[in-house]
């Protein structure tokens, strides 16, 4: 007992809650569907009137020329009534058809302020399948548009449909008590029949949805076809490597595959949609043919009080009224199963910041006098047993150029990421001028660095804006970082690539990456750290890059990382990781000496190819 | 040039292509959607009979029994009815679901089956988004499922009310229809100025999802943070929002005319319709029980038309969808073409002869390959140098059969490759490219590309020893039957780019083909396993043919001869001796490259030119 008033309180948290979200999307949508469901019921309830009062007085006989008038006048009040009604609705339709994109807005920004280390957490992933398994099922914000919607209607409805049938009981269930009585006790217990029916249902299909949905355990669960069609597990460069390897029959294979689970599953969950919908229908036609019924018995057992017209008014705003109620009931229920399906995205939009952001502002500095220190940091990615640095103390030299070496995964790059604090270590810390890095001002210490990552992207907006990260560009600046990376043959403003804008051009692999380096350069930051900015590059362009980089890279504090040992040459300070530790430092000299080194390996391993003979 | 034709059939066939469609996909679906049609002509006319009953019964002063007995069967009769109706309609809509799949698996097929210089081309790409788009939210073959049905009952209950009003006046029916013609004028007007605003709206909203979902990528987060882009990302996000409002609201404008004129034309019918009904009634024409009849006919049968009126437009949109989904799906299959001979040999190794080849893609105004001529003999080590873009990659695609010339020819063992099989041409090669597959396969299942029942497991094994992936995997207790991926299972193997590019590697030996073509097989790995890769490279390539792409000219001292290409061409072919003496291209390319390696000493930061 006490579990389920726990669960309807949380219920009813979410629908609250979600009652306000669709009120902070647009503030005027609540206020404005009321209105537009006043005026259009009353426009409806109306004609019902109209038609049946003509009916009454064509009965008794009445004069036919004030009942005309009347007629046409209440008729026009209805016109009216009926253009505001379509008036709001108008702009409530553009409301509701861009709910969704007002959602994404406000996804991507969370998005964009969330720490980095939960972007790539598991936590994460999770929580995002979840949102859309619960937006694919609930149809999402715009499903919280239209079910308030119609819980609107229905509310207006019951209460206009009640006010017009009110005279109904003083007149005929006064005469007639017991039969009244039999009457309103059916029609009260279709009502709870019905919603009770509706609710087994309505859950029967939620456990279904979840189901088919659920979380990739069993092997036999998910459909692949989607993910291949989507191109989730399969892109369109694999197209050539499927056809040269004749890999028709594997893909086959696994097209297929929790079909079988899913058809099963899909067709159980249309017959329990099927028992839903039919439900509501069938108590409705009862309800409808009871009023009928019982309305027509009574008026004929009074001896025909109450005038033809008023019995088929009686009918209708009773019927009406029942109607509404069992669909406002089926209304809120969906309601909070819509709210039900945004629990998780409210999880998403109330995730918190889990590293420690410090307020300090970073000391401007134009002589550029700053100093990274590393002291005894250990860090392991989340989920992982295995350190990925080990107690590493290191010191950036202002203004000196460092390279950094090793082995796939010894942790090069995960040094950087800890430098900028993509992730935080687990142990020791990292100090600027002095001063822990957490303490800082995240956007303000994030001024000092530029870096290129191996795993860069770019957008596929202009040229200029990529490497200006802004609207407003110095033109002549941009054109200068360009031109240092060796960057030439396309005009600023050309979008590079086709998905933004129709008439952009797509550039290679060797073209991104100058135009990423731009980037960094554009930025002009105290420290620049490139990790492989050349993997993509022929010879040529690489001797471009490298021989523009020392030039930019002046009075900067530069670290590059590479496998390319010759690029590393050049620097006074060559540091060399193995194992999320540094096992040797020092200039190529006397690094080359030592022949049991691993810089030895490395380098002989490379060089031996380009000896001059 | 076009690749793909437009396809453009009218509703009529398109309509009669997804009923066999559907037919295949499922009888059962098709006959029900059928049979409950005449229930759903009887349930709304029961909301225009019932009230003449009714008042029949009233005015004729029945007796208890009699209304229990006609009110009871009728309201027994419509129950059952509505409840079957609602069902059956119910289910089969939710089991259409999987009609969709029945597309989806076609447009999936399409893309492996046809020409691969088609399926590379952006052309095909738009072409396939929008065929895709029958599977998206407006669903089209379904909706043409569902729609069809409802437009017979909306045709039946038209014809039937109009049947009822023919019998009271003419004059009404014909302004009925003279004023659903001009509502139908208005709403046509409103379409008008949704298809002008089409496509400004498709724009922006491709704009803005592109952004959105920019943002939200895990692949750009890094980049997002290190440059601070997130102010600058949303206020473009809100502006394009706002872009697409400002297009809506113009768009809603549109609707008031209809919507003004309807509303006054239903004014104008039901002023008319009661001043006509009142005064047939007082006159004595017709009882009360027909004037609720007629009454409700009437303001019926405008919405009769106005949903035919719906529902076509809705088939017309559907068809734009479907007619998209057909010129997809009959852009030809490989297989399609003319059976070509199937005998090629391959015991003897593989021989390929390029003659005045030239070859453009179809999207560009200029040839990538431009007259190229070489032969590679049986046996031999060919080194591919050049800078990007010098179309390295493009000549491994024409090599294998995966782009055919527009100039000259290709032969494999002095056979045209215009006259060979497909599948023949494809077996004769084990190719790594840059990019890498990975399919949510098992491991074993992902080396021999193979379902797991003809996985040779002792070739796998090797093939992962000769990679150098063995060792690795056996420490972390991968098995060939573990599954890689996320995709399948949440403990699925997720490798590294190198060990990716290994992978690939492994393929490739398996596969152990005659001819082997490396395409930057060692771009992603540290020198030392790049080492090992190049170690192994004369073992692996033993008795074979074998092509080695790279920009590190160090792959070249083993190999037997150095093609070095230039704008579509070769330049200079030879040994590494031979070319670096002849002091071209070559020579300078190596020299820039060897630079730093070379044991003399220099000065740091010397100008280094050529």
């Amino acid at each position: 007992m006490a579990s389920k008033l726990k669960i309807f309180h949380k219920n009813y948290i979410i629908s609250k809650r979600l009652v306000r979200t669709v009120h902070e999307l647009y503030p005027r949508y609540i206020p404005m569907t009321i209105l537009r469901h006043i005026a259009g019921r009353l426009s409806a309830f109306i004609g019902i009137y109209v038609s049946t009062m003509i009916l009454s007085e064509l009965a008794i006989h009445s004069p036919v020329k004030p009942l005309i008038i009347k007629s046409i006048i209440l008729l026009f009040t209805a016109c009216i009534l009926r253009l505001i009604n379509t008036f709001l609705e108008k702009k409530a339709e553009v409301m509701r058809e861009f709910s969704y994109e007002m959602m994404d807005c406000k996804n991507a920004e969370k998005m964009m302020n969330l720490d980095y280390q939960d972007i790539e957490g598991d936590y994460l992933r999770r929580l995002r399948e979840r949102i859309d398994t619960d937006n694919w099922w609930g149809s999402g914000i715009y499903g919280a548009f239209i079910t308030m919607d119609y819980i609107i209607y229905q509310c207006i409805n019951v209460i206009i449909s009640a006010a017009m049938s009110v005279t109904v009981i003083s007149t005929l269930f006064y005469q007639e008590s017991l039969l009244s009585a039999v009457f309103l006790i059916s029609l009260t217990m279709l009502i709870i029949f019905n919603t009770s029916l509706q609710f087994y249902y309505n859950k029967k299909c939620f456990v279904l949805q979840d189901k088919i949905s659920s979380e990739r355990d069993n092997i036999e669960d998910t459909d692949l076809l989607n993910e291949f069609v989507d191109y989730r597990c399969f892109s369109d460069t694999d197209i050539k490597e499927a056809k040269l390897y004749n890999a028709e029959e594997l893909i086959y294979k696994y097209l297929d595959y929790g079909k079988k689970f899913h058809t099963y599953t899909i067709n159980r969950l249309a017959k329990e949609e099927g028992k839903y919908y039919m439900t509501g229908d069938v108590f409705r036609i009862i309800s409808k043919c009871l009023c009928y019924l019982f309305i027509t018995i009574m008026a004929t057992i009074s001896g025909n009080a109450v005038a033809i017209g008023m019995v088929i008014r009686y009918v209708i705003c009773i019927d009406e009224m029942t109607g509404s109620f069992m669909a406002l009931l089926r209304d809120i229920q969906s309601f909070l199963k819509t709210a039900k399906r945004h629990d998780s995205t409210f999880e998403y939009l109330d995730m918190r910041s889990s590293m420690y952001h410090g307020k300090l502002p970073v000391e401007k500095r134009s002589d550029n006098e700053y100093e990274i220190e590393f002291r005894n940091v250990s860090f392991k990615y989340p989920g992982n047993n295995e350190y990925s640095i080990r107690n590493l103390s290191l010191k950036l030299h202002i203004g000196e150029k460092m390279a950094i070496v090793g082995k796939n995964g010894s942790g090069k790059t995960t040094m950087i990421k800890l430098l900028c604090r993509l992730y935080d270590p687990q142990e020791g810390e990292i100090l600027l001028n002095g001063i822990n890095i957490r303490k800082f001002d995240y956007k303000e210490y994030m001024q000092l660095f530029s870096i290129v990552f191996q795993d860069f992207s770019l957008f596929d907006f202009s040229i200029a804006e990529n490497v200006a990260i802004s609207d407003n560009y110095d033109k002549e600046r941009i054109e200068e970082c360009l031109n240092l990376t060796g960057f030439s043959g396309h005009e600023i403003d050309v979008p590079c690539g086709k998905k933004y804008d129709e008439n952009g051009i797509l550039l290679s692999g060797g073209e991104k990456q100058k135009i990423a380096i731009a980037r960094a350069l554009y930025k002009d930051s105290a420290f620049i750290l490139l990790d492989e900015p050349t993997a993509a590059l022929d010879p040529v362009a690489e001797y471009e890059v490298y021989s523009a980089f020392n030039e930019i890279a002046k009075n900067k504090t530069a670290v590059y990382i590479s496998h390319r040992l010759s690029s590393c040459r050049f620097c006074k300070d060559i540091i060399v990781f193995d194992k999320g530790k540094i096992v040797q430092r020092g200039n190529h000299d006397t690094l080359i000496k030592d022949e049991n080194s691993l810089y030895y390996k490395l380098w002989t391993a490379q060089a031996k190819y380009y000896s001059t003979k | 040039m076009n690749l793909i034709h437009e396809k453009n059939y009218n509703l009529i066939r398109n309509i009669i292509y997804i009923a066999r469609c559907s037919f295949i996909f499922d009888k059962s679906i098709v006959l029900t959607l059928l049979i409950i049609i005449p229930f759903g002509i009887i349930i709304p006319v029961s909301d225009i009979i019932f009230p003449k009953i009714v008042v029949e019964l009233l005015t004729t002063k029945a007796d208890v029994f009699t209304i229990l007995l006609i009110i009871g069967s009728i309201s027994i009769l419509l129950t059952i009815l509505t409840g079957v109706y609602r069902y059956m309609l119910e289910t089969r809509e939710s089991r259409l679901t999987f009609f969709i799949r029945y597309f989806r698996k076609k447009i999936f097929l399409k893309t492996l089956n046809c020409k691969y210089c088609i399926s590379e081309s952006t052309e095909f790409n738009t072409k396939r988004e929008a065929a895709l788009m029958v599977s998206y939210y407006s669903r089209s073959a379904v909706q043409i499922c569902l729609h069809v049905p409802t437009l017979i009952i909306d045709i039946a209950c038209f014809l039937l009310y109009s049947s009822i009003l023919s019998t009271l006046n003419i004059g009404i029916m014909i302004y009925l229809i003279v004023s659903a013609i001009i509502v139908y004028m208005f709403a046509r007007q409103e379409t008008v100025c949704a298809e002008h605003t089409k496509e400004d709206l498709a724009k922006s909203k491709r704009k803005f999802n592109y952004v959105i979902r920019q943002c939200q990528s895990i692949q750009m987060a890094k980049d997002i943070r290190i440059y601070n882009m997130n102010g600058w990302l949303t206020i473009r996000m809100r502006k394009l929002l706002d872009d697409l409002l400002v297009i809506a609201h113009i768009r809603s404008k549109q609707g008031y005319m209809s919507q003004i004129s309807g509303a006054v034309m239903d004014l104008i019918r039901d002023s008319i319709a009661y001043i006509c009904l009142i005064t047939m009634t007082i006159k004595g024409n017709i009882a009360l029980g027909d004037f609720m009849l007629y009454f409700g006919a009437i303001t019926g049968f405008s919405n009769w038309v106005v949903q035919i009126i719906y529902h076509i437009k809705n088939l017309r949109i559907y068809n734009i969808d479907i007619n998209a989904l057909r010129t997809y799906l009959d852009i030809p299959d490989e297989t399609n073409e003319a059976e070509k001979a199937n005998n090629l040999s391959l015991k003897n190794g593989v021989d390929i002869q390029f003659e005045h080849v030239s070859f453009r893609y179809p999207e560009s105004s200029h040839d990538i390959i431009h007259d190229i001529s070489f032969h590679i003999h049986s046996g031999e080590h060919i080194a591919l140098v050049g800078l990007n873009g010098s179309g390295k990659t493009t000549l491994v695609k024409l090599m294998t059969g995966l782009y055919e010339p527009q100039k000259g020819s290709i032969y494999i063992n002095g056979k045209d490759i215009r006259t060979l099989n497909r599948k023949q041409i494809f077996s004769a090669y084990s190719v790594v490219f840059q990019d890498f597959m990975i399919l949510p396969a098992t491991l074993g299942e992902n080396i021999a590309l193979k379902p797991e029942h003809k996985v040779d497991e002792k070739r796998a094994i090797d093939a992962l020893i000769h990679a150098g992936l063995y060792d690795d995997f056996k420490r972390r207790g991968i098995t060939l039957n573990s599954y890689m991926t996320h995709t399948i299972s949440k403990k699925g193997i997720v490798l590294s780019g190198g060990e990716k590019q290994k992978m690939m590697l492994a393929r490739a030996l398996y596969k152990n083909a005659p001819f082997l073509v490396l395409d930057e097989p060692t771009s992603a790995l540290d020198p030392l396993a790049e080492k090992n890769i190049y170690e192994k490279y004369q073992t692996i390539c033993k008795e074979k043919t074998a092509l080695f792409i790279s920009h590190r000219l160090a792959s070249t001292q083993f190999s037997d001869k150095i093609f070095l290409l230039k704008d579509g061409n070769i330049i200079e072919s030879g040994t590494h001796d031979e070319l670096y003496k002849a002091n071209g291209e070559y020579a300078r390319l190596y020299k820039v490259q060897s630079h730093y390696y070379n044991t003399y000493k220099e000065k740091e930061g010397n100008d280094y030119g050529f």
